[in-house]
């Protein structure tokens, strides 16, 4: 319990409670203002604020409101207590007096306050964030390096009451069982004491409360950041790896399976989650939280992501650098502040949070903006909000407040709402889909006055955007071309649509979409029995891309092979199989005719089924000698080829349509540098992303044949090269039966 | 074996200890030498106790017995050179840095600590001096084996494998192996001691053979390895734990539990015992609740009554409408009684399944407790609230 301030006389002081002898010294709100807190009257508090700055601003411009510091902070507890709710602040200080004595020390903190604002992610219409931060305030605000740790004081709060998490840490709260409760007082404290004692990362004391969201913001119980804090200790590279501290099983010591309800309950509910997956095992969702919350302890940002039929991890031992763990980082993830997936919402929030100067000045005049903008003082605030965007362009928040704005105000008409969204785009090169995201609420408004050429030049630089827009699979692209595609009036322009689109994505950025793009394309066009269409689409496109030189026809059909290649590619990495399987097809006329491997006669086949047929591969890497064109024959008895760049580790991952019981595997060499599969291992996943061993061989022979009796479901099989020296891997077929 | 040396010479005693070797050269020289090695693992550039771990290190010349135990350090860093992540790495991945492995000439562990301070590491040369006479004693058994065949040389292999703690001794794979092939039968369990793995016998040996019906197999299986004298606590415990399984399977709940109470009979003190009481209670106890609420936890998989207090609400005779207002999920309910001491008050015994009951009591003494029959289904989501409203 904290210990009580004798206060100074007046009636004033001692209704507020705890305040201590410097505070008070210090405080500096209007008196007016001071006395409305105390009486939970923030609807009064507001008044009073909105009047000081209704006549702090007369007569000034917008730098001059800036540079008044005793004006700025109006500003500032005007805005905070617009967000958070007048009548929320009201229940707030009635369920107990101190917090009374906390806001007034908050809204006379024009520094905290804008670095709670800056956390990205704050409650609207709810106090939970300001509650907790007057419980750390009252805890520990007289504690001398308060101030040091206030970013964490603040990012803890933000975490708690906005946010994908923010319901079940506010519920975790309440739990009777230790092994079960989250406590944000607790959190500050257990991070500050171990910063003290030099147990956290290096960068943790810089972390600003929108980073510290993935270090104090993490679902998991409390006990169970202490025992992994105990627990696990590595070079923080290492921490993708930590989920493998716990055992991966699905049955408990009683036989009960983790996809049920019993897997815990032998043990007790004093221990927290990540003590009962280490020491009794779990899954890939228990061992990527293990993962995760190892890392948060250690004060490195993480997240648990979503991944299809799996959970991973990422964690982020400096800026910009996520890391993934078991598969991670890309998906969906729990923990953000834009939504989306990573990659993209990730690094669109390293990108808008990346110069902390930056996202402070943006603050402040979105702050300014937003206040001026209630005061009805339209030029003002536009203009407050255009240094807002213009500094911190890729806050979608901010950008979104500001559309607000200008649509309420009429500022915008048609064309220059087009200019806009055109210059945004420009701006947001490489985040597209944060783009479509941020003008998703003027899009309407832009496109209700284009004609189809104008919104096929639109459409174009925002798949330009796209194109250069690091992505993975995790990024389904097909719902923005469908929604664009309908956009246009007429089949001639929805073709139109169909070139740019293959044509940007063949040849521009890194084709992580493109895959996806192929899918889409097949769907609407091969599909729909207009294989034609699509066809003549791709040709135009090879034919304004590609590198290569010879004479016409020939440099053509070499442009078309390395068009069909690359496109395959990338329908594998975007595992896409109905793409992979259509544009293979597609490219029959550019495989080899032969391979040089054993014939088919002299395959000894395992038992079974032959399913692999049916399926596709991914290679760890492609290089200059792969040929994708012949990759989906590998899958069958007739044979075909790939070939992985030098690697230290380099795989092959065959996918199947659907999991099987498989009975055998046969992997068959090319004739020539056999000596370069020798070492190999096979394993097994049922989710994509756990994998099981399943045989291994120090001397690989021409045909590896693998047969099972046990039951051994895989939905994918991995064949890995262990050389002694970086080799690249290549195989003439991969055979899979199933009983 | 403590050094006296004069004066003179001591510094020449520090300058030979001064520096541990790199953990790669650690391993030539132990080939060579035919010495031990004791390896602290560290991380120079980003492990903050590092430096303290390295000076501790450093002065622990008066106890340790430096002629037959190579000092090594293995710096696992943060910033890696390829080189430096090719080097070769103690035989246990370390979770928890610093940690320190003592290891036999082949670099074979004996010892493992992790999570080390580094006032710990002073503490090392009794503990060292300790696993190099394990170690002495060890191959001396497996020498004497190697004269040996049969039962004599499984007994003296076996016997080396006990002299070191169990979870090293799983690193000797050769020697377990040895085992299987002197008697493949496994008599006394000393292969089973040392290969068992709790997951394959639970999913494999149990669940398979519940799966396929061979209810008999599976006990028969259980029975034949409690049989082993070689087993140990955890084991004898895993397996009955294995039985219980088995016997709820069946059907047989009683006999089950009898199994956990067996289980906890074997060693009272492990956290399994403890788990498996915990399990004991789970099926039969009556879930007492805290308040007028009941959450996730509180589910059970049987009929298993709740306890409420409901005195705060429950203060006279008449008529009263209990409801289970579920915030999420679904518990089921039945059976309500209001019972005041060993008195029922009021009863419902006509197992009809509701969210809502209607009691009336006539005579109301003492404290009143709601007793009420429920059962979790799917993923246990149920929780809720208790809402009393008297008619």
């Amino acid at each position: 319990m904290r210990m009580e301030r004798i206060l100074l006389s007046g009636a004033l002081m001692l209704s507020l409670g705890m305040l201590s002898v410097t505070q008070l010294a210090e405080a500096k709100l209007p008196t007016e203002v001071s006395s409305a807190i105390a009486r939970s009257d923030f609807s009064q508090v507001q008044q009073k604020l909105t009047e000081l700055i209704q006549s702090g601003i007369q007569g000034k411009t917008l730098n001059q409101i800036i540079q008044d510091k005793e004006l700025m902070k109006l500003i500032t507890a005007s805005e905070v207590i617009q967000l958070t709710g007048a009548s929320q602040l009201d229940e707030l200080v009635k369920s107990k007096k101190s917090y009374g004595a906390f806001l007034n020390t908050f809204l006379d903190d024009v520094a905290w306050m804008q670095l709670y604002l800056q956390a990205g992610l704050i409650p609207h219409d709810n106090a939970v964030s300001l509650r907790v931060l007057g419980d750390i305030w009252q805890a520990h605000g007289d504690d001398p390096d308060f101030r040091k740790y206030l970013s964490l004081a603040t990012g803890t709060a933000a975490a708690w009451g906005a946010g994908n998490f923010a319901p079940k840490l506010q519920n975790a709260e309440k739990s009777l069982t230790s092994g079960n409760k989250s406590n944000p007082v607790w959190r500050y404290k257990f991070f500050r004491d171990a910063h003290k004692a030099n147990k956290l990362h290096k960068n943790f004391i810089n972390l600003k409360p929108w980073e510290i969201r993935f270090v104090s913001g993490g679902v998991w119980d409390d006990a169970s950041l202490k025992y992994t804090q105990n627990t696990i200790n590595i070079p923080p590279r290492r921490y993708g790896d930590a989920c493998w501290k716990a055992e991966y099983c699905g049955t408990s010591e009683f036989g009960d399976t983790i996809q049920g309800p019993l897997f815990y309950v032998a043990w007790s509910d004093s221990m927290g989650q990540a003590q009962k997956t280490v020491e009794h095992g779990g899954v890939c969702g228990a061992l990527s939280h293990v993962g995760h919350t190892a890392a948060a302890a250690r004060g490195i940002p993480s997240y648990p992501v979503g991944q299809p039929g799996h959970c991973a991890y990422g964690f982020r031992p400096e800026r910009g650098k996520w890391l993934g763990g078991f598969g991670g980082p890309d998906g969906g993830p729990h923990n953000y502040i834009f939504p989306g997936k990573a990659p993209t919402c990730i690094n669109l929030m390293e990108e808008a949070f990346k110069n902390d100067a930056k996202v402070a000045k943006g603050y402040e005049y979105a702050t300014v903006a937003s206040v001026l903008a209630r005061l009805d003082n339209v030029k003002l605030a536009d203009e407050a909000w255009l240094v807002a965007i213009k500094t911190l362009p890729h806050n979608m928040f901010i950008q979104q407040d500001y559309q607000k704005f200008a649509k309420a105000n009429n500022l915008l008409n048609g064309e220059q709402w087009y200019d806009y969204a055109q210059n945004l785009i420009r701006q947001y090169n490489g985040h597209g889909f944060a783009v479509i995201e941020v003008l998703k609420p003027v899009m309407p408004d832009v496109l209700d006055q284009c004609n189809d050429a104008q919104k096929l030049q639109l459409f174009a630089s925002l798949q330009q955007a796209l194109a250069n827009t690091p992505t993975s699979w995790a990024e389904d692209i097909t719902p923005i071309l469908s929604d664009q595609s309908a956009q246009l009036s007429s089949n001639k322009n929805a073709e139109k649509y169909l070139e740019l689109l293959l044509n940007t994505h063949m040849n521009a950025g890194d084709g992580s979409s493109f895959g996806k793009v192929l899918e889409w394309s097949i769907n609407e066009y091969v599909n729909a029995g207009k294989g034609d269409v699509f066809s003549k689409a791709f040709s135009k496109a090879v034919a304004k891309g590609g590198k290569s030189t010879g004479s016409n026809d020939a440099q053509h059909e070499k442009r078309m092979s390395e068009a069909y290649g690359k496109a395959i590619v990338a329908a594998e990495n975007a595992r896409s199989l109905s793409a992979v399987r259509s544009v293979s097809e597609a490219a029959k006329a550019y495989q080899r005719k032969e391979y040089n491997a054993p014939a088919k006669s002299e395959l000894d086949l395992p038992k079974g089924k032959l399913v692999s047929d049916k399926g596709y591969l991914r290679l760890s890497t492609s290089s200059g000698w792969d040929s994708p064109c012949d990759h989906l024959n590998v899958l069958t008895l007739g044979g075909g080829a790939f070939h992985t760049d030098n690697e230290e580790k380099p795989s092959v991952i065959v996918e199947l349509p659907e999991g099987v019981d498989v009975s055998g595997v046969l992997v068959v060499k090319n004739h020539g540098n056999e000596w370069r599969t020798k070492k190999m291992k096979m394993s097994r996943s049922v989710d994509g992303a756990t994998w099981f061993d399943i045989a291994e061989t120090n001397d690989m022979p021409k045909q590896w044949k693998v047969e099972f009796k046990d039951k051994t479901p895989a939905k994918w099989i991995k064949i890995e090269s262990l050389p002694n020296e970086k080799t690249p891997l290549h195989l003439n077929r991969i055979l899979i039966f199933a009983k | 074996m403590k050094l006296y040396v004069p004066l003179i010479l001591l510094s020449g005693v520090f300058n030979c200890m001064a520096a541990p070797v790199p953990y790669s050269e650690a391993l030539e020289l132990a080939k060579k030498d035919k010495k031990n090695i004791v390896v602290v693992c560290t991380g120079s550039d980003w492990l903050p106790s590092a430096n303290d771990i390295e000076k501790a290190y450093a002065s622990l010349e008066k106890d340790f017995p430096q002629d037959k135990v190579i000092w090594a350090l293995y710096d696992e860093k943060e910033k890696a050179s390829e080189a430096e992540l090719k080097a070769p790495k103690p035989p246990i991945g370390v979770w928890n840095f610093p940690a320190v492995q003592i290891l036999d000439s082949e670099a074979r562990p004996v010892f493992y600590a992790e999570g080390i301070k580094p006032s710990t590491l002073m503490k090392l040369g009794p503990i060292v001096e300790k696993y190099e006479k394990l170690i002495d004693k060890r191959d001396g058994l497996w020498n004497a084996a190697k004269d040996k065949s049969g039962e004599e040389a499984y007994v003296l292999i076996a016997k080396g494998l006990d002299a070191m703690p169990e979870k090293m001794a799983r690193y000797y794979k050769p020697q377990i192996e040895q085992l299987a092939k002197l008697d493949p039968s496994d008599k006394t369990g000393a292969h089973m001691k040392y290969t068992f793995g709790f997951l394959s016998f639970i999913e494999k040996e149990i669940n398979g053979r519940i799966k396929d019906q061979k209810f008999d197999e599976a006990k028969k299986y259980i029975q034949d390895c409690l049989k082993k004298p070689a087993l140990t606590t955890y084991q004898r415990q895993m397996l009955m734990a294995g039985m219980f399984r088995l016997q709820k399977e069946q059907g047989n709940l009683p006999a089950a539990l009898d199994s956990l109470k067996a289980l906890v009979k074997i060693d009272p003190k492990t956290e399994f015992a403890q788990g498996a009481k915990r399990m004991v209670a789970y099926y039969t106890q009556p879930v007492k609740m805290k308040n007028l609420s009941w959450s996730q936890g509180d589910n059970r998989p049987l009929w298993i009554p709740m306890l409420f207090d409901v005195s705060s609400v429950m203060k006279e005779p008449g008529t009263y409408e209990i409801e289970f207002k579920h915030r999420d999920g679904h518990t089921k309910f039945r059976n309500p009684v209001i019972k005041s001491g060993n008195n029922e008050l009021v009863k419902v015994s006509d197992d009809k399944e509701s969210n809502k009951f209607t009691v009336t009591i006539s005579k109301l003494s003492g404290r009143p407790i709601l007793q009420i029959d429920s059962q979790g289904t799917g993923w246990f989501a149920g929780c809720g609230d208790v809402i009393i409203t008297k008619k």
